[in-house]
């Protein structure tokens, strides 16, 4: 709270303090600094302090500088910090300390650069231009007023404008184009005007004096003099007023009203020992001393020239050296001393020569520092041109390494795909040779199985012929000749029903034959065939054959499976009626988890399993059923039946 | 012809080159193998159904060989019973 109230209580002060008195406003900002504020108006007060003590004492304006730039280093306060380089740069202007000034001015320039501030930036143009502008470095001046121009323009800054522009008008004048020069000032006099610029107005009027004075318009000039006087008197505007009386003053000595002179310039020493004007004060010394020669009052005209002779030693200012050495040797030859006159001389002569010399130097060295940093730049456009150039040569290297690199890769890519296109190939022609083989092997294997086949058939067909016309001529035999002998009507019964019983073998395994697969239905329709006829030649058993409704008629076997079950319950009925003696005989076929199940029951005489004989019958159908890897079980007890069960 | 051109063009011309290449290997790579899958295809079928006809005929000459071993034991058994019938009726005609 304390600190908001006392950075108020400063914006008011610094609002108000152009209307004060400069020593009130030193004590206002010492008492800001004495309530111990925040480090950012410490920092302003302490700039402010520089500023105004400027003109009441010029150590107190350094030491309070120094300070503000102290603290805005410790505190990193850039605004302040690049504030207090301008502060202390335009004290050591003041002092004529160019380089100095310069050094300050450069630093500030820096600072305000990185925070793009753009007026403050102007400001030090503008400063900088004038330090050049002093040293006759009019070129330079010219080209820092006009970049400060350029910025004020865009800124439509029409004082700040005005204010450049005089200064480049003055810059005119040092090139000599009095009359441009003086125009350039009349303009600048209505913008004053227009805008209220008193200051400006005064300093304008001076300038525009100045430009009659070298246009020999003394009448015009003294005006204009005295214009501006009016108003720096008007305003108290004592450094300027200063200036003034010293520069009318001079028109007054060229007119030879040397007292009138002698009294503005005396006022002009004044206002300058007042304001501490080192270069002003050696100025006016000598502009006296002059005027006292030329009154005849050399002892005042030898103090005043001593005076300005040690200030312009002190403060090393050659050109009003020279004018001392100048004044000096006029001095010593109103007063018949040739020695001196020729010691005065001779120093004129040698400051006169070290300035022409040290000037040539100066544009030597400005043309060798200007040649050089032709030659460099030329150097670096080459050197950066070789880079540019061995960049480019490297870029185009790796370019050419990189499409090489990517071509090789690619051409491995190529080999590959042809290599995989190769092996594909390759594997799958050694694949269908294979397949191609197998088939081949296989298709030989089954031509040479249908010649087996076919040959086998020929057999059939030829014993089946012979055993029918064995049969037939033996029906013949007995149906044609009445054989009476009972032991050959035997014997040709037998025949014949063995001949039958072949021939029937043979047809079922013909039926078999026929077929590629046998399905549950076509052995369903065998076996019932087959009970029909068992049943005509043993009529005194009773058969029942059935089913499974359960079981799907499209069950299919292979032919040899078909005829092995076929065989096995033919075996199984045989033996029923033939060994048996059973009256009823079941064949029923049903389905038992996966398998399917054939099991032919009778209620026969039954054997004892332990003790039965296996013979032809029941090793038959055991070996018919592993050969089809099924198995068959037998149960049967005495006078209790048998049951055989086939599991396929 | 600056050497770097000619480099780069040839390098250029060899990667176009190259890819229109592996475009073309890579169809071709793929029509024959699906041709060579058809083929291949094809042939398994058949020998599938070879096989299977295999099977067929097996179980017929298995079929055969068991009905051969016992019609010609019993034809020569026929035949044996009609020397013994011959013999008979021979031996009551003298």
């Amino acid at each position: 709270m304390k600190k908001k109230l006392l950075s108020f209580a400063f914006l008011f002060l610094t609002s108000f303090c152009f209307s004060q008195d400069h020593s009130k406003i030193i004590d206002s900002l010492k008492t800001v600094i004495f309530k111990k504020p925040s480090d950012s108006i410490k920092i302003k007060a302490y700039g402010d302090l520089c500023w105004y003590y400027r003109t009441e004492s010029i150590d107190s304006a350094f030491k309070y500088g120094n300070l503000a730039l102290k603290l805005s280093k410790e505190t990193s306060n850039q605004v302040g910090e690049a504030q207090a380089y301008n502060d202390i740069g335009i004290l050591h202007y003041n002092l004529a300390d160019y380089k100095k000034a310069l050094k300050y001015y450069d630093a500030s320039l820096k600072i305000r650069s990185v925070l793009k501030d753009t007026m403050g930036i102007a400001a030090l143009y503008s400063k900088i231009g004038l330090i050049h502008q002093n040293t006759f470095k009019l070129d330079s001046a010219i080209f820092y007023a006009t970049k400060a121009l350029k910025i004020y323009e865009e800124k439509n800054h029409t004082r700040y404008i005005a204010y450049i522009k005089s200064n480049i008008a003055n810059i005119y004048r040092g090139l000599k184009q009095y009359q441009k020069a003086l125009e350039t000032h009349l303009e600048i006099a209505d913008v004053n005007k227009s805008i209220n610029d008193n200051l400006g107005l005064t300093r304008t009027y001076n300038n525009i004096a100045n430009a009659y004075l070298f246009l020999k318009d003394t009448v015009q000039s003294e005006a204009y003099y005295l214009k501006s006087i009016d108003l720096a008197l008007k305003y108290n505007y004592k450094k300027e007023l200063a200036g003034l009386y010293n520069n009318y003053g001079g028109i007054l000595h060229d007119m030879k009203k040397y007292l009138e002179a002698i009294d503005y310039n005396t006022k002009s020493l004044k206002l300058r020992e007042e304001l501490k004007d080192s270069y002003g004060i050696t100025s006016t010394s000598l502009h006296l001393a002059g005027l006292y020669l030329d009154l005849g009052d050399f002892n005042k005209a030898r103090n005043y020239l001593y005076e300005g002779l040690n200030l312009s030693k002190s403060f090393n200012i050659n050109e009003l050296k020279m004018d001392a050495y100048d004044k000096l040797a006029s001095y010593y030859a109103f007063k018949r001393i040739p020695d001196s006159v020729l010691y005065y001389r001779q120093l004129f002569k040698s400051i006169n020569d070290t300035i022409y010399n040290s000037r040539i130097t100066k544009e030597i060295a400005e043309v060798q520092e200007k040649y050089n940093s032709a030659e460099r730049e030329k150097e670096i456009q080459t050197q950066r041109a070789e880079i540019a150039e061995k960049e480019l040569k490297l870029n185009r290297k790796n370019t050419q390494i990189i499409g090489l690199v990517t071509l090789a890769l690619l051409l491995f890519l190529l080999g590959y795909l042809l290599y995989n296109q190769q092996k594909l190939r390759n594997k799958q022609l050694q694949k269908e040779s294979e397949l191609r083989q197998a088939l081949v092997e296989i298709e030989t294997h089954n031509k040479l199985q249908e010649q087996r086949l076919r040959i086998s058939r020929d057999l059939h067909d030829n014993i089946g012929a012979q055993l029918t016309f064995i049969i037939s001529s033996i029906e013949n035999l007995q149906y044609g000749f009445k054989i009476t002998n009972n032991k050959l009507k035997g014997k040709l019964t037998d025949i014949s029903a063995f001949t039958k019983e072949t021939i029937n073998e043979l047809r079922d395994t013909i039926w078999a034959m026929n077929k590629n697969e046998i399905t549950l239905e076509d052995l369903q329709a065998r076996i019932s065939n087959f009970i029909d006829k068992a049943n005509i030649s043993a009529s005194n058993s009773n058969f029942r054959f059935n089913m499974d409704e359960a079981l799907s008629k499209e069950l299919v076997f292979t032919s040899v499976r078909g005829m092995n079950i076929y065989r096995i319950i033919q075996e199984a009925v045989n033996n029923a009626i033939k060994y048996a003696d059973a009256s009823n005989i079941e064949i029923h076929i049903k389905k038992k988890y996966e398998a399917v199940v054939f099991t032919i029951s009778d209620n026969g005489i039954g054997f004892d399993i332990n003790e039965i004989e296996a013979g032809n019958g029941l090793s038959n159908m055991k070996k018919r059923a592993n050969d089809m890897d099924a198995t068959i079980i037998y149960k049967s007890q005495i006078r209790k039946g048998t049951k055989i069960i086939l599991s396929v | 012809m600056d050497f770097n051109i000619f480099l780069e063009t040839s390098i250029s011309i060899a990667i176009a080159a190259c890819i229109s290449c592996m475009i073309k290997i890579c169809t071709v790579t793929l029509n024959m193998k699906s041709k060579l899958d058809s083929d291949y295809f094809i042939l398994k079928n058949k020998l599938i159904l070879a096989k299977k006809e295999n099977s067929i005929l097996v179980n017929k000459v298995v079929l055969c060989n068991e009905i051969n071993s016992k019609l010609l034991q019993s034809f020569f058994e026929v035949v044996k019973q009609l020397l013994s019938l011959q013999k008979f009726i021979f031996e009551k005609g003298q």
